[in-house]
């Protein structure tokens, strides 16, 4: 890749324990990475990360949520900002703008619009952020939009807005067919498995084929990088036919999430990107559980 | 990768002194690693011991012994002590094949089932050249059941996955045959390392007609290789199957800097 790309990751917590868990080793990450690192956030939670991070917060910069997010166009421009001012360096945020409960829908849609505008504004400043949202305190109109605006999102509860389709839903145990693997010698069954019961839901040979290289990659993915126990689940639900890879490594954020196109199959990100390309949809799920990347075809 | 998990080993790589677990999904997964570890020991002259309902076709039916799995465990030590014994002093090596699928669908029977796998385990661990698959039909018992079962095994045996790998001369390539992904990679990043150390600069071909599934890192593989011989000339992908070239397409030839299209695949 000739610029790198933007990661923009949302976290949906619900209490200060989920929140401390994903974004304390996100900010100590970039701490010791070299990046320019910001914590910007309501003033009890800024106290609460100084205190979680120790002498590691020391090379970070904290402000203050209310005086940040004030007008959208204003907060693009400080962003714009911190990372000209930084460059070369990278810049990490982690940002949570207070959702005030009785602000109307068209004030709140002025702030989702704006975390769509970071992904086009900064797409190449190879800049990390991880937005945060409080479960209990932000409406689910707003994580609706917010779970559309990231490229990857960290929920520790259970999705309480779910879509209309199923490929957003959970499925009824009862309804799924599980195959724990350990290995790669394990991969070829694996395939067979899903593309089974790929072929009784009615999709044809090519598609098939595409679900069963996506499979396999990502089934890779959760051998080198995720940790026991593994297991993928195929299940249908109408014309859609699902199929999710489970495991119980911690997401790394920042890892490729596959979105951008890379410059050639060398690069990091070239896997996902591909799996993206060969099914209908691809839902990355994380929190402090595991992963699931759930693959989606329609018939 | 995987290192963490349980020990799993495909058929080909068990070796003397492994007492391996296959709780198997269906009859073709049974019938593979079976097939697979019985012939095998033929290839090899070996003992082969088959404890419970295990039908096979052998070679040399004179070096089969056939016993069933619910005699009576003392006199069933003795039976298969006494077997391992000859086979020893004949200089040779024992396959031990039990499914003892029965036991588990008996009322109580996991005492009597741990006994029976016990007295494998003291045999093979006993120091002479055993090696032993436990078979379990996987949907006859209940996961606790099947839990404590496999607990009795060091490893678990999986079928071997299948890729073959030949030299071509006419052109100077590789012919990939079977199913490669990352179970195989490394053994692909040998042959072609080796090859294209020895390669006079021309392009190398890689004949995939009889490759029935790629993945994704082994596109990647292929990439790199490439790159690191810059004046080496390209891989060539010759007679690449529609199903593969769709995936390859789907990516894009672009994607792949190094790795040509050749001749097409004689089915269209």
């Amino acid at each position: 890749m000739t610029e790198p790309a933007l990661e923009h990751g949302a976290l949906v917590y619900g209490g200060l324990a989920e929140y401390l868990a994903a974004l304390v080793p996100f900010l100590r990450e970039g701490v010791e990475a070299g990046d320019a690192v910001f914590a910007v956030a309501p003033a009890a939670r800024l106290e609460a990360l100084r205190e979680a991070l120790g002498r590691a917060g020391d090379r970070i910069t904290y402000l203050e949520a209310e005086a940040f997010y004030r007008c959208p166009a204003q907060t693009l421009r400080d962003y714009d900002r911190l990372v000209r001012a930084h460059a070369p360096r990278r810049v990490r945020v982690a940002g949570e703008r207070p959702w005030p409960a009785e602000e109307p829908w068209a004030r709140a849609a002025e702030w989702t619009r704006c975390e769509s505008l970071i992904n086009t504004v900064f797409a190449r400043s190879g800049a990390r952020a991880m937005c945060a949202y409080d479960r209990d305190a932000v409406n689910a109109r707003v994580l609706r939009e917010a779970r559309r605006a990231h490229l990857w999102v960290i929920d520790g509860g259970a999705p309480e807005d779910v879509a209309a389709s199923g490929a957003d839903r959970r499925p009824s145990p009862l309804d799924v067919d599980r195959l724990p693997f350990e290995s790669a010698f394990e991969l070829y069954q694996v395939r067979r498995f899903v593309t089974a019961r790929a072929s009784r839901h009615g999709l044809d040979a090519a598609r098939l084929a595409a679900l069963e290289t996506a499979v396999t990659e990502v089934a890779t993915n959760a051998l080198k990088h995720g940790a026991a126990p593994r297991e993928v689940r195929v299940w249908s639900h109408g014309e859609e036919f699902l199929c999710e890879v489970g495991d119980h490594g911690r997401w790394r954020p920042g890892a490729p999430t596959g979105l951008l196109p890379p410059g050639s199959a060398l690069d990091s990100g070239f896997g996902l990107w591909t799996v993206r390309l060969l099914v209908d949809a691809v839902r990355v799920h994380a929190d402090r559980a595991g992963t699931r990347v759930r693959l989606v075809m329609r018939r | 990768m995987g290192s963490r998990g349980p020990l799993c080993r495909p058929v080909s790589e068990l070796k003397p002194g492994d007492h391996a677990w296959l709780a198997y999904r269906d009859e073709d997964e049974r019938r593979r690693v079976t097939e697979a570890f019985i012939a095998a020991g033929s290839a090899s002259g070996d003992r082969i011991i088959l404890l419970g309902d295990v039908r096979v076709e052998t070679t040399g039916e004179d070096r089969t012994t056939s016993l069933p799995w619910d005699a009576e465990p003392s006199a069933l030590e003795r039976t298969l002590t006494a077997e391992v014994a000859a086979a020893d002093r004949a200089g040779r090596s024992v396959r031990l094949v039990a499914d003892l699928t029965g036991a588990l669908r008996e009322p109580d029977g996991l005492p009597s089932l741990l006994e029976r796998e016990r007295l494998i385990a003291r045999l093979v661990g006993a120091g002479s050249a055993v090696t032993a698959i436990c078979r379990f039909d996987r949907r006859a018992g209940a996961p606790d059941l099947l839990a404590a079962v496999r607990a009795e095994h060091a490893m678990r045996v999986v079928a071997d996955p299948v890729l073959r790998i030949d030299r071509t001369r006419d052109p100077t390539g590789l012919a990939l045959g079977g199913e490669l992904d990352a179970s195989r990679h490394a053994e692909l990043h040998r042959e072609l390392s080796s090859l294209l150390a020895c390669s006079d600069g021309g392009p190398v071909h890689l004949d995939l007609a009889e490759l029935e599934f790629i993945d994704l890192g082994a596109l990647g593989l292929l990439t790199a290789a490439a790159a690191r011989h810059p004046r080496r000339g390209p891989l060539v992908l010759d007679r690449v199957p529609e199903r593969l070239r769709a995936i390859i397409e789907a990516v894009g030839w672009d994607k792949l800097p190094g790795l040509r299209p050749g001749v097409p695949h004689p089915g269209g």
